[in-house]
């Protein structure tokens, strides 16, 4: 039985790729509508990975070693996951809630080691949860505090500050008003990013171990005014009574609306979509299962029309999904094809996480990578049968006679295969 | 040299040959000037690059990370250079190299992200109004002319109408020429991949021409700058080419003489160089302009480091240059003219030094570098004399 037009589009452009052989007899919204609640199994428990506290923060080369290690498992864990489970919806939630908060080792490279584990404390857990609680979650993390600088923040004119001559670094308040909460026309200013950045300072790191700890030595003492509320919560409770309010914030619902239709209708998003799922996050105090639940009911999102660009990790995934791992895979073959085609795993380029808009990925070297890949890719599966059932089984009514006909006339099942995976409607969703 | 220091989009692209040799596209410019954007991003500090030793608030602001003028490389008596920057003094003094100090795009707010919209779209400060490159819209005007992102993608200074394609090392084998031809069939029409596949052809062709088969997948800085200059050079190449390099954000330990910034200063340093070398049998008809999205605080911060701020530094280098100056007007770093209490006031457009060189390498008119180029700016004059 084919896919419907509908079960293409939950598995496709919600999800992460459907798989080689999917079935096609569920119901469409209520596969994607069940997803949206917490897992009831850590997807992880029985990877046993190691977590952000038990690693050592001295420079050595055992350490490095122990770093590349960590870093290389938790892509691993991640990667097979993402390419066997059948639920993706939330797994694409997952990844756009990374990537808002990106934290990257690209300019930072100890933190390869924690990055991976990073995703698993700070972000997985709230995926489904209040955007606050994430917000605090990922604002506390290690992994956060130190990609930010806010590890090393001094109050001017706390207990450290007054003796050591340190003080402030803006760094990680500009990046949660400008990136994590309001957006950068949220209407805040360069004050308000001092005022926050104070009321952070003392959120640092426990001596040599990578766990959070508030300090009131270098915390900088008295009330603070934030966007012209006065907060005069003493210690760490200032920080966390900021956050809460910048993330109910009316820029913070818009802001983050925004992306998310960006995400999942085109790259330039309908405003009414907007309006909608920002509606929807202040109404539910940013409850992101309802919000989840609200990019369901979106009819934007049911068009037939492919209008998102998939990015090289998508790609590879959705690939993989299609087509089944290798039977023979080098170590780490996973990690080195995203990096190939410009995506290595947390290794954003800046803060700012990944491009999410088509012209962030779809430049003519970065296009011919694709390709590379993808040959690399095809020399590597067993043959296929027949490429264009395989086409029509993945994408339903999604993709074109003409896509099909081109998949069908190819020269050998591998050419097949290629012009499946490069095909404009599989490098879109 | 550390491949580190090339943007992600630079160090992660892959791109090999293929034996389809379609259509040249790339026209011979009229006059064959090369020029080169190096697009440092992250913000870099232009108090610790181009030193304003005479200043007498400087040491007091900077404290920690303050460099003296004993260890400095002297350029004019009041300002000096970076010790890390070797290349460009020599250039400096050999007057093929001219610094532009208290210089700033017309954004005047500190996010990174705005910061490189403004800088690439050209435009009046405003990020979002103008959704293509003041380098591509200049491209468009030249007969023939086309360029080159290096690297997988192309940033938004090289996006528009303009013939403008990207270059990466190539990581993996080719697809076979047959495949390629079919592809190129199934993109017909296609928005994004009709032309951006016809564009990585014709790229790979003239790689492959101007580097041998096998060359361009070493990705090592050097090797990638020299690949780069090949691609250029090569008859029917691209003439004007943008590569952006990262890791100009140091808001902790930045260093002084020594130091994560200074190592920074020292990669720019050695990819001028190699420019410089493989250029020299077109070195009269090269500039290279290095530019930034704004500066970082006139005072060091709390960690060694310094915060988003304003005003920086531009350079601009080459044969063509007309250099051994420091081009700025000096708006002092006493705490009332720093530009909202904190950062280094621009006192010139970062535009009336890319019209001056636009204008006299390129030759564009006055009227196409205000109305097309950048938009709306003929109250921004071109500096003169840049070009010698």
């Amino acid at each position: 039985m084919a896919l419907t037009l509908e079960q293409s589009i939950a598995l496709n452009r919600f999800g992460l790729g459907a798989r080689l052989q999917e079935r096609a007899d569920f119901d469409a919204k209520l596969w994607l509508r069940n997803q949206c609640r917490p897992y009831a199994i850590d997807p992880f428990a029985g990877a046993n990975l190691p977590d952000t506290a038990s690693m050592k923060l001295r420079r050595s080369k055992d350490n490095g070693r122990a770093r590349r290690e960590r870093y290389y498992r938790e892509v691993e864990a991640r990667y097979q996951w993402n390419i066997a489970e059948g639920g993706t919806f939330r797994e694409r939630l997952v990844r756009f809630w990374s990537n808002h908060f990106t934290v990257s080792w690209a300019a930072l490279p100890p933190l390869l080691g924690v990055v991976g584990s990073y995703e698993r404390e700070a972000i997985r857990p709230h995926i489904m949860g209040r955007f606050e609680d994430l917000l605090l979650a990922v604002t506390c993390h290690p992994a956060m505090l130190a990609y930010l600088d806010n590890r090393t923040s001094v109050g001017p004119n706390s207990q450290a500050g007054r003796s050591r001559k340190r003080g402030l670094n803006e760094n990680h308040a500009r990046e949660i008003l400008e990136l994590h909460t309001l957006g950068v026309d949220g209407g805040y200013s360069q004050n308000d990013v001092i005022a926050l950045a104070k009321m952070l300072t003392g959120w640092t790191l426990e001596k040599g171990r990578a766990a959070f700890r508030f300090e009131p030595r270098i915390h900088e003492p008295g009330a603070k005014t934030l966007l012209g509320k006065r907060y005069g919560q003493k210690g760490q409770a200032q920080a966390e009574a900021a956050l809460r309010d910048l993330a109910r914030h009316p820029s913070t619902a818009r802001f983050i609306a925004t992306k998310l239709a960006r995400h999942f209708e085109q790259d330039d998003p309908s405003p009414s979509l907007v309006e909608r799922l920002a509606d929807v996050f202040l109404q539910s105090h940013g409850d992101l299962a309802k919000l989840s639940e609200a990019l369901i009911d979106a009819p934007e999102l049911w068009k037939p029309e492919l209008r998102k660009v998939k990015t090289p990790e998508e790609l590879l995934i959705s690939a993989l999904r299609a087509t089944g791992l290798p039977p023979r895979l080098p170590d780490n073959a996973l990690l080195q094809s995203a990096r190939i085609m410009g995506q290595a795993p947390f290794t954003a380029p800046s803060p700012q996480g990944w491009p999410d808009r088509a012209e962030g990925w779809a430049g003519p070297a970065a296009l011919k990578a694709r390709i590379d890949w993808a040959n690399r890719l095809a020399a590597g599966i067993p043959s296929m049968e027949a490429p264009a059932k395989l086409a029509e089984n993945l994408m339903g009514p999604l993709v074109s006679p003409r896509t099909i006909s081109a998949i069908a006339n190819a020269e050998s099942p591998k050419q097949g295969l290629i012009l499946l995976l490069m095909s404009p409607e599989f490098q879109r969703r | 040299m550390n491949r580190f220091l090339l943007n992600r989009r630079m160090m992660l692209a892959g791109l090999a040959a293929s034996s389809m040799m379609p259509r040249m596209a790339f026209a011979k410019g009229a006059k064959d000037k090369f020029l080169i954007v190096l697009s440092l991003r992250g913000a870099m500090d232009g108090l610790h690059s181009v030193i304003p030793v005479g200043d007498p608030h400087y040491q007091g602001l900077r404290g920690s990370i303050a460099i003296s003028a004993d260890a400095a490389k002297p350029l004019d008596g009041f300002f000096a250079l970076h010790p890390a920057f070797d290349f460009l003094h020599k250039a400096y003094q050999t007057k093929e190299a001219l610094l532009f100090h208290a210089i700033a795009s017309p954004y005047r707010s500190r996010s990174h992200f705005d910061g490189q919209a403004v800088l690439d779209n050209g435009g009046n400060g405003n990020p979002d109004l103008i959704r293509d490159g003041w380098l591509n819209r200049a491209i468009n005007l030249i007969p023939g002319g086309s360029g080159l992102a290096v690297g997988q993608t192309v940033p938004l200074i090289l996006r528009g109408e303009g013939e403008v394609t990207s270059w990466g090392p190539s990581l993996l084998p080719d697809t076979d020429p047959a495949t390629i031809e079919r592809l190129s069939r199934l993109y017909a029409g296609d928005p994004v991949f009709e032309m951006s596949l016809q564009r990585a052809m014709e790229t790979d062709a003239l790689t492959k021409q101007a580097m041998g088969e096998d060359a361009g997948n070493n990705r090592d800085t050097d090797a990638v700058a020299n690949n780069v200059a090949s691609l250029m050079l090569a008859d029917g190449g691209p003439r004007i080419a943008v590569v952006e390099l990262d890791r100009w954000d140091t808001h902790a330990n930045q260093g002084g003489i020594k130091g994560k910034l200074a190592t920074q200063f020292g990669r720019l340093d050695g990819l001028l160089r190699i420019l410089a070398q493989k250029f020299a049998a077109q070195w009269s008809n090269t500039a290279i302009v290095v530019i930034t999205e704004f500066g970082r605080t006139a005072a060091v911060n709390g960690n060694a480091g310094t915060d988003h701020g304003t005003g920086s530094v531009a350079m601009a280098l080459g044969g063509a240059v007309n250099g051994g100056k420091v081009m700025t007007d000096w708006p002092g770093l006493a705490k009332n003219n720093l530009f909202e209490g904190r950062d280094l006031n621009p006192t010139s457009d970062l535009r009336s030094m890319l019209k001056g060189v636009l204008g006299d390498h390129l030759g564009l008119g006055n009227a196409a570098l205000s109305q097309d180029v950048f938009p709306d700016s003929s109250a921004i004059k071109p500096m003169r004399d840049l070009i010698g």
